[in-house]
């Protein structure tokens, strides 16, 4: 009998402490959850406030960028065409003053000449504003002929394969997507010493790809967004801000045969777009 | 206090009831299910000869398990969790058959309940952490899953060893600790009413579940 209760009444102690002891438990998951939750979302909240300081550092670089951009073809203006124009026209005014056949002829001439200099220069602005090969042909044509060029100087070998764009984006897009190359390219032919560039497109589901390669020195993820923090690196500012622009992606890693580095540019394509 | 548990289930269904048409989720449709079928159940149960009481025990245990382990499967985005949740499932099932036949039983199944009740906890240990890996921008507590699951949660935890050792108790313990299970399956319907509840004041926030595939950028 005493054996009986003994059983029992351990029976009911493991009943009553293993409740207690689950009820326990239950709370202490609950609120481990909510406490891990919040720490989390302070977390995400910091790196919210980062990301806004960043966004302002990289509004600040895109103004700064356009003012250097304005002050260049203000001086492009100015110093190049401005003269020219006025050399012309002192030409064209000698042959009001100058009765002369000869003479007259002579400075109609040079005054042809500079004018074909200066539209000459002109059109070169022009050009590195919008580049009409992309404007006219698409990215595909205008990366290729960048490219050319670049291969053209002897000094680096740069190729490029588009493996499907058949669907062009946008032209807004596809002048921020050349925008983004070209600064890229730039960087690499002015920091890694590289003796070859290679880019790749291709498409995926409804992603727009662009990959480049090469063999100099590079910079991976970390590093691109240390420097996007920092006050340096300008350019990688406006890469960033026009990734953010198109609501894209961008990557720079090291391949694993650790032989070169490489970048990915991730775009969301829209309707296609026929030329 | 059983009649008060059995009728508690209603108010699941009522909550549904009244906050019918905007809720397009399917789980709030299984948790009004779940109020009636239970309370209709509970009630049969009291009233009905005592040589199929072990019958339906054990299918009050398969059913509990089914609606539990549904939401589970409806909540849980992982693949193979929920393939690894069949197959749990499928041999939760034929120990239950097998258990039925093989095994008397003084008052309940209290094996099968056992298990029932870590295989759920197993879920809703998954479901806690998929759901705080994957959601970050919204606090847990304004998600209706996270009522489902405490409300879980909270009546196994509070029932889980009554069950396990109930047919070694005599019957004024049975009854002093069954006001105790009572009162967890009560707070158990409650948080499902407020499940419901949230799920309408909080719209399902839709978790992202991408990763991208890129496809061929090789220097070819």
């Amino acid at each position: 009998m005493f054996l009986l209760q003994a059983t029992n009444s351990s029976t009911t102690t493991a009943l009553f402490l293993g409740t207690i002891g689950m009820l326990v438990l239950t709370i202490g998951l609950v609120v481990f959850i909510i406490m891990h939750q919040r720490r989390v979302q302070r977390f995400q909240q910091k790196l919210q406030q980062m990301e806004i300081e960043q966004q302002k550092m990289m509004l600040n670089a895109s103004i700064k960028m356009q003012e250097e951009e304005r002050q260049r073809l203000a001086a492009d203006l100015h110093d190049d065409a401005g003269p020219l124009l006025a050399t012309a026209r002192l030409y064209l005014n000698e042959n009001l003053v100058n009765q002369d056949k000869v003479n007259q002829l002579q400075s109609i001439f040079q005054a042809r000449q500079i004018i074909d200099d200066t539209i000459q220069l002109i059109r070169n602005i022009s050009h590195d504003l919008m580049p009409p090969t992309l404007k006219n042909f698409g990215l595909e044509s205008a990366i290729n002929d960048l490219f050319q060029k670049i291969s053209g100087s002897g000094t680096v070998n740069a190729s490029q394969r588009f493996h499907d764009y058949k669907d062009r984006l946008k032209p807004e897009k596809e002048l921020l997507v050349f925008r983004i190359v070209q600064e890229l390219i730039n960087n690499i032919l002015k920091h890694s010493n590289s003796s070859f560039i290679h880019l790749t497109q291709n498409v995926h589901a409804d992603k727009f790809y662009l990959r480049i390669h090469h063999d100099g020195r590079g910079i991976v993820q970390s590093d691109f967004e240390k420097l996007n923090k920092s006050n340096i690196g300008l350019g990688l500012k406006n890469i960033g801000s026009r990734i953010r622009l198109l609501q894209g992606e961008i990557l720079f890693e090291k391949d694993i045969s650790q032989t070169y580095y490489k970048v990915t540019i991730e775009v969301p394509k829209d309707e296609p777009y026929s030329s | 206090m059983y009649y008060i548990v059995s009728y508690s289930y209603l108010i699941i269904p009522l909550c549904f009831l009244l906050l019918r048409g905007k809720l397009k989720d399917k789980v709030p449709t299984v948790l009004a299910l779940y109020g009636i079928l239970f309370c209709g159940w509970l009630i049969y149960y009291k009233t009905s000869p005592k040589d199929i009481r072990k019958y339906l025990q054990v299918f009050y245990t398969f059913l509990e398990y089914s609606f539990f382990t549904y939401i589970f499967w409806l909540l849980i985005r992982n693949k193979a969790v929920k393939i690894f949740i069949l197959f749990a499932s499928f041999l939760f099932i034929a120990f239950q058959i097998f258990f039925v036949t093989s095994t008397t039983f003084k008052r309940l199944d209290s094996i099968p309940i056992g298990i029932e009740t870590i295989l759920l906890f197993v879920y809703i240990f998954y479901f806690f952490y998929e759901f705080s890996k994957q959601t970050k921008d919204v606090f847990i507590y304004n998600h209706f899953s996270f009522w489902i699951a405490v409300g879980i949660m909270i009546y196994l935890g509070g029932s889980f060893f009554f069950y396990i050792l109930i047919n070694s108790l005599n019957q004024d313990e049975v009854d002093k600790f069954g006001n105790l299970t009572y009162v967890a399956e009560i707070i158990k319907n409650l948080l499902f009413a407020l499940s419901i509840y949230m799920y309408k004041r909080y719209p399902v926030n839709n978790i992202p579940n991408h990763r991208k595939n890129i496809p061929n950028l090789d220097m070819i």
